[in-house]
């Protein structure tokens, strides 16, 4: 078949050619319709909260919470999100969330790929129930082991300071540990051979051999401990006490009024809030389906 | 095993290897992480000099809210007062507050002084977190403040001050009165009268028989707005004998919520509990003006306000037996049981400052509370703001004649209970006499649970 785009004359050797083709591309695209307008509702009923909250963000109180509610802000209340600036020291909760997240990542990623990968290549006493200790303590609720932390975190005298949010993603995670043997376990031993043979110790074969071949499991775990140290509201709550220590999701809540709910401000601060985290997810978004899909996948 | 394998190694050294500058990657990235949330986090322990008491104070208001302003502005007056108090604020919304001081309790790092809401304080002092006030409160006159009875135990001790007063009256909206061509509510009014009215004021303006405007709210799971004083107006009880016997199984709480039954049901004038939360949730239904009427306490002037609603205020209505059912919560100044001896005074210098003439009338004018100081109470300061709403007077006489609101050791729990029946009943899932029945009898159980456990 003639190609058009590399033989420009092609198309006129051909002259049929293009408007074959061009049948054939509506008649692909007419067998698709249903499929875009499936895609365009669910894009729909995905954006369309997202707008309602932008549409929120820039409306007055009063008209926050008319009923039936308006679609778009009138007038456009710019203001709230000055407010929000001024209320609060946003840069600084920003600066907070980043500290703890990044630390957090750090954290997680080099201990819960170090623990998965003794889990999942060494063997020694206890290795399965170790395993199974670790991943028990997933289902335990935060709110229970809550009081025994904040005494913990308080004889270290951590109190109102990042470091309980970040100490414990340095005692590899549980979804780390889990994650991590997994994506261990599926990587042939052959490789771990062949490295031997060429005289690398069990180290070098974690670092150079295994750890590279787990570059998307790695970024799974980092974006999944960085939405989760990024969104955590418990912790920072009881933990920090001064609002120079607030991360952003308490930084947001924390104007959160009893009687006046100041909705439309919390909503614009939260708005505020939603942008770096979509910057990281936008940025290793490749990574993360790419983790996700290859992470339960043995051989 | 790997680990053993580590060992130092030097850029430029024989031996230094990749492996070393990767470890010694990590090992710098590990160090500039904690570093760096160290430098970033103020410890909260800095020392003060040998002469200032640190004070940690905590109260629940909303960022840059004028509550949080003005409090702030009394703490920076308060401390200039008395320079040998440094305070540190501990500040953050009424939920969050809660949820972080019953661990700080729990770990005994509580503030020396926080503001409680007034129904918590039993909860606190039972359980031993609060120091006890009689002796400081008897160097006062109590003639002076508000609310003060209000917060003596059965025993005649006193655990919190008090710092502001919230009692529900008749919310109305003046302009849907007028509208309607309905004098508004007086102090005779009877539950007949609010029930004839709310009909009135009630509009279907399309008729399809869902009224775009209700008469009145009465599903509220703020039962202090709702059930509570309605079952009292009736001539019923809640809870008896120093609120530790429930006692709301009765015909006149039948007859309470058979009314409310009926506002939602057949007269129609009041929002049932889907359509209230459809409407934007109890609270916000008269801010929005999607009903005229609303049993609401002092603070419920502030989103009226905000939303630009003309409204004012009457007494609540009389039940059959000419009762009112006021009832009143007086949010209180505790002091940590566990607060050293200096700073417990500092604590009661903060707690005397707050209750005098200056700070109460700089609260006063946030519309935020009843004044406790009667004095400011009672000066035009607060009476005759230009605020709304106009008849505060109101607020001052349900406060005289108000009971308070069953308040013991386990209140939230016990409380949670009976909502959680009278709720069944007004959203038609269950039957009043059953519902009843099973909340006076697993509220007793609570408050038998704790006492029993505690004596």
């Amino acid at each position: 078949m003639p190609d058009v785009l590399t033989d420009p004359d092609a198309a006129a050797r051909h002259p049929e050619t293009p408007r074959r083709r061009g049948r054939g591309n509506l008649r692909r695209t007419a067998r698709k319709a249903p499929a875009y307008l499936v895609l365009v509702l669910g894009t729909a009923v995905m954006v369309l909260p997202f707008l309602a909250s932008l549409g929120n963000s820039l409306k007055s109180y009063a008209q926050y919470i008319k009923v039936p509610p308006d679609w778009l802000p009138d007038p456009v209340q710019w203001s709230n999100y000055q407010e929000v600036w001024e209320r609060t020291d946003f840069v600084t909760y920003l600066t907070n969330s980043l500290i703890v997240s990044g630390a957090a990542v750090v954290g997680a990623l080099i201990t819960s790929a170090m623990v998965g990968h003794a889990l999942a290549r060494m063997h020694f006493p206890g290795r399965d129930v170790l395993l199974v200790a670790a991943l028990g303590t997933m289902m335990l609720p935060t709110v229970i082991t809550i009081v025994p932390s904040f005494i913990l975190f308080k004889s270290f005298g951590w109190l109102d300071t990042l470091l309980p949010l970040i100490a414990p993603y340095w005692l590899a995670t549980p979804i780390g540990i889990f994650l991590m043997r997994q994506t261990f376990l599926g990587i042939p031993r052959d490789f771990e051979e062949a490295a031997s043979i060429d005289g690398a110790n069990p180290w070098q074969v974690f670092i150079r051999v295994h750890l590279p071949m787990a570059k998307p499991a790695l970024a799974t775990l980092g974006v999944f401990t960085f939405m989760t140290t990024w969104g955590a509201v418990l912790e920072p709550t009881i933990y920090l006490t001064s609002p120079e220590n607030f991360t952003l999701p308490i930084g947001v809540m924390s104007l959160q009024g009893q009687y006046v709910g100041n909705d439309n401000l919390v909503t614009a601060a939260a708005l505020m809030s939603l942008v770096p985290v979509l910057l990281v997810f936008l940025v290793a978004q490749r990574y993360f389906v790419r983790g996700v899909m290859s992470s339960g996948v043995k051989g | 095993m790997a680990l053993s394998a580590i060992r130092p190694g030097c850029p430029g050294r024989p031996g230094y290897t990749r492996r070393h500058r990767t470890m010694r990657v990590w090992s710098v990235a590990a160090g500039v992480t904690l570093l760096a949330a160290t430098a970033c986090s103020s410890s909260g322990d800095e020392s003060a000099s040998s002469d200032t008491t640190t004070l940690t104070l905590g109260y629940y208001a909303a960022a840059g809210d004028p509550a949080d302003t003005t409090m702030r502005e009394l703490v920076d007056e308060f401390t200039a007062g008395n320079p040998d108090i440094d305070v540190e604020i501990q500040a953050a919304p009424y939920g969050d507050f809660f949820s972080r001081l019953r661990t700080q309790i729990a770990g005994g790092d509580a503030p020396d002084v926080w503001l409680s809401d007034g129904v918590l304080v039993d909860e606190f002092a039972a359980r031993g977190s609060l120091l006890d006030l009689s002796d400081r409160v008897a160097g006062l006159n109590e003639d002076d403040f508000h609310g003060i009875d209000l917060n003596r135990t059965p025993d005649g001790e006193i655990y919190g001050f008090p710092q502001g007063a919230q009692t529900p009256v008749l919310f109305y909206n003046t302009a849907m009165f007028e509208q309607a061509g309905i004098d508004p509510p007086d102090e005779n009014w009877t539950y007949d009268d609010l029930a004839a009215a709310a009909e009135q004021l009630t509009v279907d303006e399309n008729g399809d028989g869902t009224p775009e405007v209700y008469g009145m709210r009465v599903h509220s799971s703020g039962f202090t707005e709702s059930w509570w004083p309605m079952i009292k107006a009736f001539g019923g009880d809640i809870v008896t004998d120093d609120n530790t016997t429930v006692a709301v199984d009765s015909r006149e709480s039948r007859q309470a919520l058979q009314w409310m039954l009926d506002a939602i049901g057949d007269d129609g004038f009041a929002p049932d509990g889907v359509t209230t939360e459809s409407l934007g949730g109890p609270h916000q239904l008269f801010a929005n003006q999607m009903v005229a009427m609303i049993f609401g306490i002092y603070a419920r002037s502030l989103p009226a306000i905000s939303a630009d609603v003309e409204f004012d205020v009457a007494p609540l209505p009389t039940g059959p037996g000419g009762e009112r059912g006021n009832v009143a919560i007086v949010n209180s100044w505790v002091i940590n049981n566990e607060a050293g001896d200096e700073a417990a005074d500092a604590a009661w210098r903060w707690i005397e400052y707050f209750a005098g003439e200056e700070p109460q009338t700089r609260w006063a004018e946030l519309g935020e509370a009843i004044p406790i100081n009667r004095a400011v109470a009672e000066s035009d300061a607060f009476l005759n703001s230009d605020t709304a709403p106009a008849g505060k007077q109101v607020f001052l006489d349900a406060l005289e004649s108000s009971e308070d609101l069953g308040v013991n050791a386990v209140w939230a729990e016990y409380t949670g209970v009976l909502n959680e029946n009278i709720m069944a009943t007004l959203d038609g899932g269950a039957d009043v006499d059953t519902a009843l029945a099973e909340a006076q009898s697993k509220a007793q159980e609570a408050i038998d649970r704790f006492y029993a456990e505690s004596s």
